[in-house]
């Protein structure tokens, strides 16, 4: 079920009705039970898979709460991940890794016939189970934990089965973990109001950046790369720099919308974004990009890898965002565009030194330096975005090649320069409401503020909803990770 | 709380209001090019691409053909129209089982039959259910509000605006996107046509590597052929195009005429083939009609029916 879909619309306040008026001991089946409509609303029989990682990690949970031998909990700790991470390579990976071992074959010359390839793994026999990477990670990160000593195990099967299926951040996060969700279950909650307008606040702001912002630069993306060699120069760049905001905006209004959603419901979710685009730096871009993922990055990955400091700083950075491409796609595109932020963020590291020498010799004030900073790393993260949203490693090089063509300025490929002007005026717009309220506190844009105040700001937001909002029902972007 | 869900209802039917207002009064004026195909039932149809969507004029049709001949006939090919389950289903819910004996012409290029390569059924279908034919579930009110609720991709302030005047485009109300040369704002001149052709032929030329013809398609046309071969008459037509196009694409699916030879054998269709056509019908940008070519050429596809009609 999409958010944005005439269905939710129905689904969400039947359920925070419900919700609420049932007593509190029956909140947790009547919420699961509600995840699980959500979810097999549109694949039904995919959520067996998610089924079977609940009760896995379930098992593996309480057998590692149990057992005294430090080695049969590890035991139980690698059966979880490799339940999990089979699943991933099974139904997200198992493709991509046959088609590009024929390639490698088939580059050296191997011949491998088509009989020899194997067919039955193609995009038409296996659908990417939506979400697949968001509630992998999230319920492993609670064996790790338990395995870790942070927690308990939780030994209610049902409330556990929320952890992991809990609808507002089921299909596309942010992924929690299990030692901030799982407590809150377990809470008494009465309706407050103040929350509830909060989070319906939060889920209109959200609303609105997909139905007005996100989709309407969609069209203007879509379009151009649909066919980037007619559409070399400025209408390339252009849509390079509306994909940087597409997506943006696209990924933080889901987030919006299921942390609004939860809050109605009296549960916090993590905030995933931290105004990324005003980072002057591409180490800052990562901490407030997708948080909850560069955290699990870091807390599960990146921290172990250099805790016996085997690996040393560098090919750490290499592993952990070669995983972070591929947590986004089983496609080379993802994987280079990981390998590339890696590669930023190693540079910018290791010329931190002279590059502060520099500027302090060029006497550069810091109001230059932060905007140059901010120049950069918006710039390097545009062209990193460009594999990102390109179908192949080739179509993303000639891509980059199609910037470069500078006669063709003939931006307005549309035929209705209104929209390309609204575009700017949405981007600005947002990115100004982003810069003062930061991106945990949109409520505040109406919060304690007098009554005709409110229903003004309720009124425009109706009639920007309604006249602008792009009716296309797009799925989000983050949905097919 | 009783206030506060008070005023949440307000708030909402405010804004479903708001919402169904604006899709009322957009449903009112012009909405798409593919609106006024939606809008009513039919018991004949053009079934096809963009080169049927603007090369075939029902009404012309209709006047060369005598008045014994079902007179409900609706242009339903548009550019996302390819064959297939989601193409075919559409078909179904927009015919009307009337008493007359309708005619159905299914045309076809090498473009009909492709989607891009790597993509098997499932792919496929998803990518046809995304578009309008698999967004809708309403093929024939007037209003269409599914249509426009579901499919209308722009912003619902163009109900305040003029959308439609002044330009080259002329949607009919039979279906059928007329495309002038001259309008009062825009006039399509021969370098421009030229170049326009030039740009077609460099983005098939593009395209090509990332598509090709699939079983699928073939199947699903075969039984559209059958489906609606039960309803009424059926004729395959290969529209006309400029030579240099229809060169292109004869080099680059060399099997095409050998593939719908059989296909005709199979159905038993009368396959009407106008890419090597003695009469040149102009195009503006190598492959579709314009207005006046798009009359000639219907004239021209009626009278050649009519011997199969009067059967």
């Amino acid at each position: 079920m999409l958010f944005n879909s005439f269905e939710f619309l129905l689904f969400f306040p039947l359920v925070l009705i419900l919700y609420y008026v049932l007593p509190h001991k029956n909140r947790w089946l009547f919420l699961l039970v509600s995840s699980y409509y959500f979810y097999a609303s549109s694949e039904p029989y995919l959520i067996i898979l998610l089924l079977i990682s609940t009760l896995v990690d379930y098992y593996c949970g309480l057998r590692i709460g149990k057992v005294a031998d430090r080695k049969k909990k590890k035991a139980y700790l690698w059966l979880s991940i490799l339940v999990n991470v089979g699943i991933l390579v099974c139904f997200k990976y198992l493709f991509f890794f046959v088609d590009s071992m024929n390639g490698l074959l088939e580059h050296f010359g191997v011949e491998v016939s088509s009989s020899e390839k194997i067919q039955s793994y193609r995009i038409d026999q296996i659908l990417l189970p939506v979400g697949i990477s968001f509630y992998t990670f999230q319920t492993m990160s609670y064996t790790i934990e338990v395995y870790r000593g942070n927690m308990q195990p939780e030994k209610h099967l049902g409330r556990f089965a929320l952890f992991v299926a809990f609808f507002p951040q089921l299909v596309a996060g942010p992924i929690e973990k299990a030692t901030r969700l799982l407590p809150q279950f377990k809470k008494h909650i009465v309706p407050d109001i103040q929350q509830i307008k909060r989070g319906l606040t939060i889920m209109a702001w959200g609303f609105f950046l997909k139905v007005v912002v996100a989709d309407r630069l969609g069209v203007y993306v879509d379009a151009v790369y649909a066919d980037p060699d007619g559409n070399k120069g400025l209408p390339s760049l252009l849509a390079a720099f509306f994909f940087v905001f597409q997506i943006y905006f696209d990924f933080a209004a889901y987030t919006y919308i299921a942390i609004g959603a939860a809050k109605t419901m009296g549960i916090t979710l993590i905030n995933n974004f931290n105004r990324p685009f005003f980072a002057q730096n591409i180490s800052q871009f990562w901490q407030r990009w997708h948080i909850s993922l560069t955290q699990w990055i870091r807390d599960y990955l990146y921290r172990p890898l250099r805790r016996n400091g085997k690996i040393n700083r560098v090919f750490s950075v290499i592993i952990v965002f070669f995983i972070m491409g591929l947590w986004h796609g089983a496609n080379w595109t993802f994987v280079v565009w990981g390998l590339i932020n890696a590669l930023f963020l190693i540079v910018e590291v290791a010329t931190n030194r002279f590059r502060k020498q520099a500027f302090d010799w060029l006497r550069i004030p810091p109001t230059v330096r932060a905007v140059l900073g901010w120049g950069t790393s918006f710039t390097l993260m545009l062209l990193s975005l460009i594999f990102f949203r390109s179908p192949t490693l080739a179509d993303a090089l000639n891509y980059i090649q199609n910037l470069l063509v500078l006669p063709n300025l003939h931006v307005n490929i549309l035929n209705n320069y209104f929209e390309l002007f609204l575009s700017f005026v949405l981007i600005f717009g947002v990115q100004l409401v982003h810069y003062f309220k930061g991106n945990n506190k949109i409520y505040e844009l109406v919060e304690n503020k007098p009554t005709w105040l409110r229903w003004s700001m309720y009124a425009s937001y109706i009639v920007l909803l309604v006249l602008l909002g792009i009716n296309r029902q797009e799925s989000f972007i983050y949905f097919q990770f | 709380m009783r206030i506060f869900i008070l005023k949440i209802v307000v708030f909402c039917t405010l804004l479903a209001s708001a919402y169904l207002l604006m899709v009322n009064k957009l449903s009112e004026g012009y909405v798409d090019m593919y609106y006024s195909k939606f809008t009513q039932k039919a018991e004949s149809l053009i079934i096809g691409l963009s080169r049927a969507d603007e090369g075939i004029d029902p009404e012309t049709i209709l006047n060369n053909l005598p008045k014994t001949v079902d007179q409900s006939l609706v242009n339903f090919a548009s550019n996302q129209n390819y064959y297939g389950r989601v193409y075919l289903e559409a078909i179904k819910n927009k015919l009307n089982d009337g008493k007359e004996a309708p005619f159905f012409i299914l045309t076809i290029s090498p473009g009909s039959f492709t989607a891009p390569k790597g993509f098997g059924t499932k792919g496929i279908e998803a990518m046809d259910t995304k578009t309008a034919i698999g967004k809708t579930s309403d093929f024939t009110s007037n209003p269409n509000y599914s249509y426009i609720m579901n499919c209308y991709g722009g912003g619902l302030y163009n109900a305040f605006l003029d959308v439609d005047s002044g330009g080259n485009l002329t949607s009919h109300d039979n279906g059928w996107n007329e495309i002038s040369l001259k309008s009062n704002t825009f006039t399509i001149t021969k370098d421009l046509m030229f170049d326009w052709k030039r740009q077609n032929l460099a983005y098939f030329e593009r395209r090509l590597p990332k598509e090709e013809v699939k079983p699928y398609r073939l199947e699903w046309f075969g039984k559209t052929i059958e489906y609606l071969k039960n309803k009424g008459m059926v004729f395959l037509v290969r529209m006309p195009a400029d030579q240099e196009i229809i060169s292109f694409e004869n080099k680059h699916l060399p099997t095409f005429n050998t593939m719908v030879d059989s296909i005709t054998q199979v159905h038993q269709v009368p396959y009407l083939d106008y890419s090597n056509s003695q009469t040149e019908f102009g195009t503006y940008d190598g492959s579709h009609l314009y207005s006046e070519t798009a009359k000639e050429f219907s004239a021209v596809l009626a009278k050649d029916m009519l011997p199969y009609l009067n059967k």
